[in-house]
């Protein structure tokens, strides 16, 4: 319930306009995969840049 | 012989042809037939472009008689709703686009596939906008499961995965943001490839996520998906994301032996969460591969813990941008589900998006760091076959977790990172659903990852099974 709740905060911090009968489903089906967006924050991740395939794996099939 | 001619590979409509026993229009015909018998049941097709495939046939029956045929002359093919197919309105699955007009022009991928003589007979359904690994479609029907009714046929190229399943077509077209070509591919029973990110054009698609989006075939064996990507792949300057690498000839290196090849498994990630029944399949799989000459050992990529995070920060991001100004006053028309995870796009931070961004490529780098040291990668295709219709959650060995989330676990990886990835069938659980294996290969390595799946075909008759009915 808490998790719920956090959700709902959370989705009404970001103008989120989805009928509050869809939070528990939302919860239910997401609610983990949302929660571990925060989970990217906390990685160190370096100077490393962000990813281009594009561009890198030409580039690598090339080299 | 109609339903003979119906139930061909792609490879087996080309020695037809070639040995005059049928013509391009008999086969185009007894195509139709399955379909206007079968179709009904198994929901695959959404539009079936009769007279037109039928002046297709005809145009690839001259072409044959003149001695100019291309390599896929007479082959039917469906093409998932996704792409643009010049005369038919393109609907993405979504009754936000009923109404729209027919497409004046093919998709790149799509106009490949008529260059090379093939017939296009019509598109297949998705989950809506492809936004989504089950397939599941309320408002324009969920296609069956030839295998296991009441089961998913998974997606987002859910029609394409059951088309070729229920041997209405030898192969159709599909895309991959997270997995949508391998997951209906395990589920389904069939071979499904997604190509290295540039490979094949993806013009003329509507998008879901710029950077994780592959157009790739799906059908019955390893070799077919090879005749049809030696078509498909190129570059196109109407692509901006389409690679300027050489095209091998995919067929003519099918034939080459597994022995001194190696296999990295990385077990720590691949098999953490995973079915028993799947593990046992792949085990299994694994034993095939080592007895056909390969080498299997285990390898590690530490950021695969974290792939999951950044898929969903990267899908539900980009899709939010990439379809909203899509949508436009047609928002009110999209299903409940698509609404949702629009939505949800709002909840990714820029710098949660970058840190996704961020954290593929270090991915990259380990799992490029691996495949210096085996040739190829090896996993489950999925962690489970194909779940019940309503399941939201699913228990996949200990582990309670979301039907979205298990379904996409090992196949998002490698949108990620945009190595090729193959889906092949591998088996069966105790009550008769399909099992997927997945081989991964360097990039643009996919004549290598092709090959290995064509002795492990050579070697197994797993993609030789048929479903009833």
């Amino acid at each position: 319930m808490q998790a719920t709740e956090r959700l709902r905060e959370r989705m009404a911090a970001a103008g989120i306009e989805l009928p509050p009968e869809l939070v528990d489903l939302i919860a239910m089906a997401a609610g983990p995969m949302i929660t571990s967006l925060d989970a990217l924050l906390a990685l160190d991740l370096g100077d490393l840049e962000p990813f281009s395939p594009a561009r890198r794996l030409p580039d690598d099939a090339a080299g | 012989m109609t339903a003979r001619l119906a139930e061909l590979s792609v490879a087996e409509v080309r020695v037809v042809l070639a040995g005059r026993e049928a013509t391009a229009v008999e086969i185009t015909e007894a195509c139709l037939e399955a379909l206007a018998a079968r179709n009904p049941r198994v929901r695959a097709f959404l539009t079936v472009t009769a007279d037109d495939a039928l002046a297709a046939a005809r145009t690839a029956d001259a072409a044959l008689a003149r001695g100019d045929a291309g390599p896929l002359a007479g082959v039917p093919i469906g093409v998932k709703d996704l792409l643009a197919v010049r005369g038919v309105a393109r609907t993405n699955g979504s009754a936000a686009f009923v109404g729209d007009p027919p497409a004046a022009a093919d998709a790149g991928a799509v106009a490949r596939l008529r260059a090379a003589g093939a017939v296009i007979v019509g598109t297949t359904h998705l989950h809506e906008l492809a936004f989504g690994p089950t397939g599941v479609n309320p408002a324009f029907g969920t296609p069956a499961n030839p295998w296991a009714a009441g089961r998913v046929p998974g997606g987002s190229s859910s029609g394409s995965g059951a088309a070729v399943a229920a041997r209405l077509v030898p192969a159709a077209l599909g895309t991959d943001t997270g997995g949508s070509i391998r997951i209906p591919a395990s589920l389904c029973g069939v071979t499904g490839l997604k190509p290295t990110y540039g490979r094949v054009t993806r013009a003329g698609v509507t998008p879901l996520a710029w950077t994780l989006d592959h157009v790739g075939p799906l059908t019955r064996s390893v070799e077919d998906a090879a005749l049809l990507l030696g078509v498909l792949a190129g570059h196109d300057p109407a692509d901006p994301t389409s690679a300027r690498v050489p095209v091998p000839d995919y067929a003519a290196l099918l034939d080459r032996s597994l022995r001194g090849v190696r296999i990295g498994v990385p077990r720590d990630f691949a098999c953490a969460i995973v079915d028993p029944e799947v593990a046992r399949a792949f085990e299994a799989a694994l034993g095939e591969l080592g007895h056909a000459g390969a080498t299997v050992g285990d390898v590690t990529i530490p950021s695969l813990d974290h792939a999951g995070p950044a898929l969903g920060a990267l899908i539900l991001g980009e899709a939010r941008s990439a379809l909203a100004p899509l949508l436009g006053a047609r928002w009110e028309r999209v299903s409940v589900e698509l609404r949702i995870y629009l939505e949800l796009g709002k909840l990714v931070t820029a710098e949660q998006y970058l840190a996704a961004q961020r954290l593929r490529t270090r991915l990259y780098d380990e799992m490029r760091a691996a495949l210096a040291r085996v040739d190829l990668l090896v996993t489950p295709a999925t962690v489970l076959a194909a779940p019940l219709l309503d399941e939201l959650q699913v228990r996949v060995g200990d582990t309670q977790m979301g039907t979205l989330e298990a379904i996409c676990r090992l196949s998002g990886p490698f949108n990620l990172t945009g190595l090729p990835a193959l889906a092949v069938p591998c088996g069966f659980t105790g009550d008769g659903r399909p099992i997927g294996l997945q081989l991964v290969g360097r990039p643009f390595a996919e004549a290598e990852v092709l090959a290995a799946g064509h002795a492990y075909q050579r070697a197994t008759d797993w993609h030789l099974r048929r479903p009833a009915g």
